[in-house]
């Protein structure tokens, strides 16, 4: 397996502040989920907004597709935290919304975005307004605009943390489907432990004072079962993780 | 069906007030002479006289003109400056004493020296609206600029919109239900302004009617053109801005009742 993203030695902080995040190493490598956990304001979005090339300037080097970063690619897919649904345009056309701006040819557009709207479940939603939609749903929304664009690396930040624990499973069972059936690289980014298990291959966890601690191999067979004790171990692992760096405030 | 009810009740509440104001209207005239102050027979006898005559009709129709020309340039000006207004500090920066200004002065004021400079044509008084209605709406699209979420242009961008595609797409509806707001708000001004320009200085329009038959003391002409100006911003609101608004920022109030 080759590395889809390569990061050296990544420090940056923002105009004047002092470094939110310092000597990051570390890679994605091609087909894989990774997450990012750590405590609030870690930098945990700093880290992804950097990769996705929303920040142009920082120090060290973040190669995607073995290129130096520095603006946003289209090759990249980003959910926002808060989804950043465009709230005058109805499910179908958010969807289409990327491949309108690559220029893909009308027809092509219409079956790909048919398709997607399919795979997510919207089929019956896909003239409604984005106001009238349930939070699960804008999510699903929010994932196939990105999705749709066949993006080589999906950035997710904390997609599912504004959602009731029943609705957060349910998507977190179909993020994986759609992990599976179209083998995109993911970073994901998230507060919780047992999301962070459930979904990936590797965890890396996030210092307080912005430093990498940790990177976990998380080696369970899918699907998943919450109960099992491997999952616990892993449970108890990051949880000590968690509770370190509450303890070292 | 209970909005079509909640439909008629409004319209019934909307024709009692015509009928209240009507029914004062009569009693008060009742104590004047009707070359004094005319009760609604007599202007409604003048409207059917003026009609007749064709020539308020063609007053009528400059007004219209010059308002509908004079407020879509605006408009269109508005928008360009605005939108790169918000996306330029050093722009910003530059236009802010000018709207600070020009927001401060009426704009009848400027009528007199515009109709030395362009004439007594139309001329004069679509640089009367564009005066009046270009702050209030460039003001409106900036302030819509200001209030972009970081989050969508960022979406937009990693989806692959930039240049004109990023405006386009993007800028221009997110600005739009704030560009509406400064458009109902010039509207109303340039509207004002345009009559009260016709009647120092026109040789037509709605408001030239109105001066011209207070000079003749034809008081039956006068409260009709005076009905007419109310009346037509009443259509104009329903015809022009309300659909405009439907069309272009009903997701913005959808948004709000969530
Ligand atoms: N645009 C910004 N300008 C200045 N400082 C910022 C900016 N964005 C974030 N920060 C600061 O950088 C640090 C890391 O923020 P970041 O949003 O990356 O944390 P996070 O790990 O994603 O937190 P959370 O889990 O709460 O989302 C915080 O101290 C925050 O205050
Ligand atoms: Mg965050």
């Amino acid at each position: 397996m080759s590395a889809l993203v390569q990061i050296d030695n990544v420090s940056f902080h923002y105009a004047k502040d002092t470094a939110v995040l310092k000597d990051i190493d570390f890679s994605i490598d091609k087909n894989s989920f990774v997450t990012l956990l750590g405590p609030s304001g870690c930098g945990k979005s700093t880290l992804l907004n950097l990769i996705a090339g929303f920040h142009p300037t920082y120090d060290g080097r973040i190669e995607f597709e073995g290129k130096q970063v520095k603006k946003p690619s289209k090759d990249q897919g980003f959910v926002f935290q808060d989804l950043a649904l465009f709230p005058w345009l109805s499910v179908r056309k958010n969807v289409e919304f990327g491949l309108k701006m690559q220029k893909v040819p009308k027809e092509k557009r219409e079956t790909k975005v048919k398709k997607m709207i399919e795979m997510v479940g919207l089929s019956d939603y896909d003239s409604f307004p984005i106001s009238s939609l349930s939070g699960g749903m804008k999510q699903r929304v929010a994932l196939a605009r990105t999705l749709v664009t066949e993006p080589n690396l999906l950035l997710l930040d904390e997609p599912f943390s504004a959602l009731d624990a029943q609705t957060r499973d349910v998507l977190q069972d179909e993020l994986l489907q759609l992990h599976t059936k179209l083998s995109t690289t993911t970073l994901l980014v998230t507060h919780s432990i047992d999301e962070a298990i459930y979904l990936s291959d590797t965890v890396i966890l996030l210092s307080k004072n912005g430093t990498i601690k940790d990177i976990v191999n998380i080696e369970i067979d899918r699907p998943r079962e919450r109960t099992s004790s491997a999952y616990n171990f892993y449970q108890k692992k990051l949880y000590d993780f968690l509770k370190e760096e509450r303890q070292s405030l | 069906m209970s909005m079509v009810l909640r439909k008629v009740n409004r319209w019934k509440m909307g024709w009692l007030a015509v009928l209240f104001v009507l029914v004062v209207w009569s009693a008060v005239s009742l104590n004047y002479p009707s070359y004094v102050f005319p009760g609604p027979v007599d202007v409604f006898k003048e409207g059917v006289n003026q009609w007749e005559k064709g020539e308020l009709t063609s007053h009528i129709v400059v007004s219209l003109k010059r308002l509908v020309i004079g407020f879509f340039l605006s408009a269109i000006m508005a928008f360009l400056i605005g939108i790169l207004a918000g996306a330029s500090r050093k722009f910003r920066e530059f236009l802010t004493p000018l709207v600070t200004f020009f927001q401060a002065t009426p704009p009848m004021a400027w009528a007199p020296l515009l109709i030395i400079l362009l004439g007594l044509g139309d001329a004069p008084m679509i640089a009367v609206i564009i005066i009046a209605s270009f702050f209030p709406i460039l003001i409106n699209v900036m302030q819509g600029m200001n209030h972009i979420p970081e989050s969508h242009v960022q979406a937009a961008r990693s989806l692959g919109a930039k240049g004109w595609r990023l405006g386009y797409f993007v800028y221009l509806p997110e600005i739009t239900p704030a560009a509406i707001s400064g458009i109902y708000v010039g509207f109303a001004i340039s509207w004002r302004s345009l009559v009260a320009a016709e009647m120092i200085g026109g040789n037509s329009g709605i408001g030239y009617f109105i001066a011209f038959n207070g000079q003749i003391g034809n008081t039956s002409s006068v409260i009709l053109g005076i009905l007419l100006i109310g009346f037509m911003a009443l259509l104009m609101d329903y015809l022009l801005l309300k659909p405009l608004q439907k069309r272009f920022a009903g997701w913005a109030s959808r948004n709000e009742n969530e």
